[in-house]
């Protein structure tokens, strides 16, 4: 596993260039034409990013979020979700650098393999950065309205984290 | 509608910040986000130049064609408007292997690359078409074979056996993304029942 994963990246860059070469592409030149388009693609995003992180910024330094959560609480509850997880599932669509440090803190407290620390990282990776993945790949080929699609992530993001926790339950609990 | 949550978010949080006396807090993390979006935004533009640069050298030598014919009896279920070899599918191809094997780095240019295709493909340009939607149900469903990231911070945190949680995870995310494929084609039929 651990081979795979430090040797995944240079081999698909090598199977890359090796194709190239064979194929007889200027391999230099091409890579600088991409890499400018790449660049292009990484400027537009800038306002995007800009834009989003900080409403985010705002809603989470607020305590807007932790609001959110206590509101959710008494679902939570009746879900038996743990009060601990619950944060880590609503701010799972909303931020992927939030999800990560929120879940490294659940678990270096409570330890990688107890129950919660189990549950964390299986809510953290159980699904997709709904607002980063919309606002970036639509945002990229001008699409302003996800129209469906919004609402497409975020049930998928709630179906994830009920399957996750229930998951984690069964396996530990 | 991300108009108005982005709206929502300002407003409701300058509401709360209010009721809280976090006011200050607030503005100072907003300010924090400006400069940290701008630094995100420059390591980002790092990795797509990179990844873009490598990817039109394996388009050049063909290679997204033969990934997108390999595949091609895969996923031409899903996208039956796409012919076999196009880079359309090519892109798609590459950018769920990339989301499977948990390179994130790599997805994310890979992932734009083929919204690029899908676009040039869309009979409705500027609007969302059937096959973005399906795509984009794949990538937010976020089918995970290896979730590294989740695994290295068990590796670091000591735990005895980091990937006892390839099967839960994947399973989890199966059960994401068939809701979000799901959501797609009960958006589509009720659509078409519309007209």
């Amino acid at each position: 596993m651990k081979f795979l994963s430090v040797w995944a990246i240079p081999l698909f860059i090598l199977a890359v260039l090796t194709c190239g070469e064979y194929k007889s592409v200027k391999v230099y030149e091409t890579f600088l034409q991409g890499a400018e388009e790449g660049f292009k693609t990484g400027i537009r995003l800038l306002p995007i990013f800009l834009a989003l992180f900080g409403g985010i910024a705002v809603f989470r330094a607020s305590g807007a979020l932790e609001f959110l959560c206590r509101l959710c609480a008494p679902l939570g509850n009746l879900l038996q979700i743990p009060r601990e997880i619950l944060p880590l599932g609503i701010i799972k669509p909303l931020s992927g650098s939030g999800t990560l440090g929120l879940m490294i803190d659940l678990v270096q407290k409570h330890g990688p393999d107890s129950l919660l620390g189990t549950m964390a990282a299986l809510v953290a990776g159980c699904s997709e950065t709904t607002f980063y993945i919309l606002t970036v790949y639509l945002g990229a080929i001008n699409i302003n309205r996800p129209k469906h699609l919004l609402l497409m992530g975020l049930l998928g993001d709630l179906a994830a984290f009920l399957t996750a926790v229930f998951i984690a339950r069964w396996f530990l609990g | 509608m991300i108009n108005k949550l982005w709206l929502a978010l300002f407003f409701l949080g300058y509401l709360v910040a209010g009721a809280t006396g976090r006011v200050e807090e607030t503005t100072l993390a907003l300010l924090h986000s400006m400069e940290g979006s701008v630094k995100f935004s420059i390591g980002i533009i790092g990795f797509l130049a990179f990844w873009s640069g490598l990817l039109r050298i394996a388009e050049e030598a063909g290679m997204t064609r033969w990934v997108a014919r390999a595949l091609h009896p895969l996923l031409s279920r899903l996208f039956p408007k796409l012919p076999a070899g196009s880079p359309a599918l090519g892109c798609i191809t590459l950018s769920l292997a990339a989301n499977l094997l948990g390179l994130s780095h790599a997805a994310t240019p890979l992932g734009i690359k083929a919204m690029y295709e899908l676009e040039k493909v869309n009979p409705t340009p500027g609007e969302i078409s059937d096959e973005i939607s399906i795509y984009l149900a794949l990538i937010l469903g976020g089918i995970s074979l290896i979730p590294s990231t989740i695994i290295a911070v068990r590796v670091q945190t000591g735990s005895q056996n980091p990937s006892s949680i390839i099967l839960p995870m994947l399973l989890a995310t199966l059960v994401g993304t068939s809701v979000t494929l799901l959501v797609h084609f009960i958006i589509k039929e009720t659509r078409k029942a519309g007209k």
